[in-house]
């Protein structure tokens, strides 16, 4: 295994109740690019920025491997503390999804590419316009473009002023936040083979942010999957193409036409019901789990799904109110007109009956009470499935449905740290 | 309670506390500022009564002190004494006087609002026409003149004719202060009619004034409305150009001019003060330049007070509109 | 390419680069008459203030106390009196008075646009630069300067520092005017600072000063300077009419709004000129910074710009 380079552990960045990142940790190795995919929402733009400090964490720690002097051994460095911030941000950039805006529209290109190396007094004069010179050239732009404003080049043009400027610094780390989702397709793969052909040349590690699952298929070695503020699968890339173990990620990848025009059929698409779940007032347990075929008595049911169930099933035949005392705790009570017998009765049976149905809801059902006229529905209480190693090593998953590996060799925790290799700390 | 009731609770609640604040700090630089005796006595008033009158009207107290006091004489109806103006108590002079420019300003209030609102949509909706050309000239001719100049074209220009009168002799009973208004209600036709000649001066650069910066910014807010995406898709719709015009570019359009009203309400007391003395209406404005003339610490305090009351109330009125013109106010956001 | 070849190549390319924006500049100027017309007026204001001395030869000790030239009654324009005289009750020279009153018009102009550009630009940009109490205590006080009745400030500024000259006038006009630059410059703050470039600026090191001043403020600047290109004329506007009233500067200064005030008996008997000259000139520096106002607005807009 090769080294660590960027280390994100337990971050969390909250907008007051909106959980935008919720507790992430994974771990970057050098060279590599790690794919961050997900749908628009799930926070991986906030994820992107708060790694660099961009946007302050609400919590969590996010280290960076590197060494700040010509000839000194690679040092961990705390980002989240601030300190030598300005010196480690030479080691890591960004580059933005909308070229126009992330481009001070009345600076021209010159200056743009050429503010970091005055910032940090890289170069003057002559041999700093040298320089630009060269960097232009290297994402495939000509001198003649030094004298332009923002406004007078094309999206793609500017998206590669962007990425001059985040190489100006000669930077190990890479943060690129959905490059080419403002582009046109044409472009897009030009840009994404500049990057790659810059990725080599300078010896780069990327953390690529997208919604797209063929750029993740071209450009990422290995890929974290990202749901409502958390990751619910890392694995290297060919097996999560090959076999997603995470649900999410199989609803994902099922809408990637396959390479092989034989297996294109729609039925292979998994239309995933209901809508994505809200960071706000996210479920209890997995947050996938409502939209989850798969999902099972361990999810993480709860009040709202309940509530939902009802909404959806009893809605019309009776009148019913409900209040969710907690995540696992529902209180359900008929309205004016219901008497309440009758509907004692009716959810008893609806109870058993989804037990017997062996359905997960119902399964997860711990108790029911009647106290004073109203029913109480208790459930089990699940907490949210971690992401640990599941299935093999290296791939972690976060989902019950797969057993952890640390379970399985309860005894061997310490030797299952030491195993893994190259963590240069 | 609704968000808009509360919005207005907070405007009323943040009107009075910045009146208090004026208020309290015209006070403070006025009575700081030289010795407030000096409105009370002459030069040759000897030492010991100079004191006396010190003590009196408590100047030998600290500010806050002072400001008290000062707050119960204006409860009681002392708003003291103009020394520039006549020595005489200044809520006199204010009674006397305020009603004239009271009415003046209600007259291009009522004048000058419709008129630029009618020829700044005619002026928007005809745009490069003959008509907005001619309309956007005048408004740039009415806002480079300074009124006062303009208001001595016009002295010169009608007082030969005859159409203005610079000193009337009003024969009617004073009831409101306001003279056209007294005549009207006395029965007398000539007084009304000279009452008019006495008003149409001023009220003729104040309308002009007042039209140039309001037909101005109309015009321009209801231009970039029209070419907003949403009247193309009503037009695209079907919808007649009027009806689209009038029911929504329209309504969008005048949140920009309320905006104005505030700073256009500033304008004209200052204006209104300008063309009292050049047409010798003998309204407040008129009195508060004399008075600053004077350096009367008083009656500039006062009349400053009772303005900025007028501006503040009127700014209140128009967040009051412009709150329930716009729905994001008047239904409150939703953080 | 040698060292040499490269540093010939770029000094041509900044060349070239200059050229083309005089080249834009001169094209915006020309799409639009009336930005030449500004210009043109300005122009002229500027030369007049500078040359006054040469034009009309100053008054010692104080060149704007216009000289008492005497005549009983006002005189008409002549060879020896270009605008005419004045006659009681100032006895002034029209011309003197107006020359030198375009150049203490335009000094007090520049002055209190300079400081209430300064202080505005400072407030405007700590306040949505920083935000947080400060932002909102400012805003309060911002209001509430915003809402007084300016007439009425400036008077009872006039009137609390009692005696009249250039100085007292500035500062009354400091104490109304430097919140309508404050508010706008924060408006822009807060609308730059949420643009991606300046986080784009932090990513690459930048540090706070260096953020307000190479990107925020740049930005910013244009929307005021049209500001306050639109509001020199209005600091003229109230200065004559403070001066007519009777208020600002000593009766004697050479002033416009003194001068006119001067005239207004005499006009109602035919003697136009006293008021109608500075009324004009008046009228045309007002009318000259409008044009030019508007006249920035479309030459410094990128976004405008953009279309060419």
């Amino acid at each position: 295994m090769s080294e660590i380079i960027f280390e994100v552990e337990h971050l969390k960045k909250y907008f007051g109740p909106v959980k935008a990142v919720d507790d992430v940790s994974f771990k970057i190795r050098k060279g590599e690019t790690f794919g961050l995919v997900g749908e628009s929402g799930c926070g991986k733009s906030t994820l992107g920025r708060v790694i660099l400090k961009l946007i302050e964490p609400t919590e969590g720690k996010v280290y960076i491997h590197t060494s700040l002097r010509e000839g000194e051994r690679p040092r961990r460095y705390d980002i989240t503390a601030g300190e030598r911030l300005r010196e480690l941000r030479r080691k890591m950039q960004i580059v933005y999804q909308d070229p126009a805006s992330s481009l001070n529209p009345r600076m021209i290109i010159r200056d743009i590419i050429g503010e970091p190396l005055k910032v940090h007094k890289v170069a003057k004069g002559e041999k700093l316009q040298d320089i630009i010179v060269d960097l232009l050239k290297h994402v495939g732009m000509q001198e003649e473009h030094l004298w332009r404003y923002s406004y007078e080049l094309s999206g793609g043009q500017r998206q590669r002023i962007a990425i001059a400027r985040a190489i100006a610094l000669n930077p190990e780390f890479l943060v690129l936040d959905e490059p080419t989702s403002a582009l046109d397709v044409s472009v897009q793969a030009k840009i994404l083979k500049l990057l790659k052909d810059l990725q080599r040349d300078f010896n780069l590690t990327y953390l690529f942010i997208t919604h797209d699952m063929s750029i993740i298929d071209y450009m990422c070695d290995r890929v974290a999957v990202m749901y409502v503020g958390k990751i619910v699968e890392i694995s290297e890339k060919e097996l999560l193409f090959n076999e997603p173990l995470h649900p999410y990620s199989k609803a994902l990848l099922s809408a990637l036409p396959s390479k092989d025009p034989s297996k294109r059929t729609l039925a292979r698409a998994e239309i995933l019901s209901g809508e994505v779940a809200s960071p706000a007032n996210p479920p209890a347990g997995c947050k996938f789990h409502p939209r989850c075929k798969y999902a099972f008595i361990e999810c993480g049911w709860g009040s709202d799904d309940l509530a939902t169930y009802l909404r959806e099933y009893m809605g019309e035949k009776v009148s019913l109110k409900a209040a969710a005392k907690g995540s696992f705790h529902l209180e359900i009570w008929p309205s004016a007109r219901e008497v309440i017998n009758p509907i004692n009765v009716m959810i008893s049976d609806l109870v058993a009956k989804g037990k017997e149905q062996k359905k997960p809801l119902f399964e997860a059902i711990d108790g029911l009470k009647n106290v004073d006229g109203r029913i109480h529905i208790y459930f089990m209480e699940k907490s949210e499935p971690e992401l640990v190693e599941r299935v093999c090593k290296d791939r972690y998953v976060a989902c019950s449905l797969y057993e952890a590996l640390s379970d399985q060799k309860i005894l061997q925790k310490g030797i299952h740290q030491s195993t893994k290799k190259g963590e240069d700390t | 309670m609704t968000p808009f009731k509360r919005y207005i609770i907070k405007r009323i609640v943040y009107s009075v506390i910045t009146i208090f604040l004026i208020v309290f700090i015209v006070f403070t630089i006025s009575r700081s500022a030289g010795d407030p005796v000096t409105a009370y006595v002459t030069p040759d008033t000897p030492k010991e009564i100079v004191e006396i009158i010190r003590k009196k009207y408590h100047f030998d107290e600290p500010i806050p002190i002072q400001f008290v006091y000062w707050l119960d004489g204006i409860i009681h109806g002392d708003w003291g004494r103009a020394y520039g103006v006549g020595r005489r108590p200044v809520l006199e002079l204010i009674g006397r006087y305020l009603p004239l420019t009271l009415e003046l300003n209600l007259y291009v209030l009522f004048i000058a609002l419709p008129l630029s609102y009618w020829i700044g949509t005619k002026a928007a909706t005809n745009k490069d026409t003959w008509i907005d050309h001619a309309a956007r000239i005048l408004a740039l001719i009415g806002q480079c003149f300074p009124q006062f100049f303009l208001g001595i074209l016009f002295l010169a220009f009608l007082y030969r004719g005859g159409w203005m009168v610079i000193n009337p002799n009003f024969t009617f009973q004073t009831i409101t202060g306001m003279p056209t208004i007294d005549a009207l209600l006395d029965g007398d036709l000539q007084g009304f009619i000279l009452a008019l000649k006495y008003l149409i001066g001023p009220l003729i650069v104040l309308v002009i004034g007042s039209l140039s910066m309001q037909m101005r910014v109309l015009r321009s807010s209801i231009l970039e409305e029209l070419s907003k995406d949403y009247v193309m898709t009503g037009k695209s719709k079907g919808l007649s150009k009027d009806y689209v015009e009038k029911k929504y570019a329209r309504r969008n359009a005048l949140i920009p001019f309320i905006t104005l009203m505030g700073f256009w309400v500033a304008n004209l007391t200052a204006g209104s003060a300008i063309v009292e003395v050049v047409f010798n209406r003998y309204g407040l404005g008129n009195v508060m330049a004399m008075a600053a003339k004077a350096t009367d610490h008083n009656a500039i305090q006062a009349f400053t007070v009772i303005y900025t009351v007028a501006l503040v109330f009127s700014n209140l009125v128009v967040d009051i509109f412009y709150g329930f013109l716009d729905p994001r106010i008047k239904y409150g956001e939703k953080r | 390419m040698s060292q040499k070849e490269l540093a010939d190549k770029l000094k041509r390319g900044v060349r070239e680069h200059r050229r083309r924006e005089l080249e834009f500049l001169i094209y915006r100027f020309r799409k639009s008459p009336l930005s030449i017309i500004g210009l043109v007026i300005i122009i002229f204001f500027i030369a007049l203030a500078i040359a006054a001395p040469l034009i009309s030869s100053p008054n010692e000790p104080d060149p704007y106390r216009v000289p008492k030239t005497f005549s009983r009654l006002p005189l008409p324009p002549s060879w020896e009196h270009p605008f005419g005289t004045s006659g009681p009750v100032n006895y002034i020279d029209v011309f003197y008075g107006v020359i030198w009153g375009t150049r203490l018009s335009l000094m007090l102009a520049f002055t209190i646009t300079g400081i209430c550009f300064i202080i505005g630009l400072i407030i405007g940009t700590s306040s949505g630069y920083f935000g947080g109490i400060f932002d909102d205590i400012l805003m309060r006080i911002v209001e509430v300067a915003y809402g007084l009745p300016w007439l009425l400030v400036m008077l009872f500024v006039l009137v609390a520092i009692g005696q009249p000259g250039f100085w007292t006038m500035v500062t009354a006009y400091a104490v109304v005017g430097w919140a309508d630059y404050a508010r706008v410059v924060r408006g822009e703050v807060l609308r730059i600072k949420n643009e991606l470039f300046v986080e784009a600026a932090k990513a690459i090191g930048l540090s706070n000063p260096q953020i307000i001043l190479k990107h925020i403020i740049p930005n910013v600047i244009y929307s005021v300077a049209i500001m306050a290109s639109l509001k020199m004329g209005w600091i003229v506007l109230t200065t004559s009419s403070l001066g007519f009233l009777g208020l600002g500067f000593e009766a004697g200064t050479a002033e416009w709004g003194i001068i006119i005030s001067g005239g207004r008996d005499w006009i109602l008997q035919g003697s136009w000129w006293i008021s109608v000259f500075p009324g004009v000139f008046i009228f045309f520096f007002v009318l000259g910074w409008q044009l030019m106002g508007d006249a920035f607005r479309d030459i410094l807009d990128p976004k405008i710009r953009r279309s060419l």
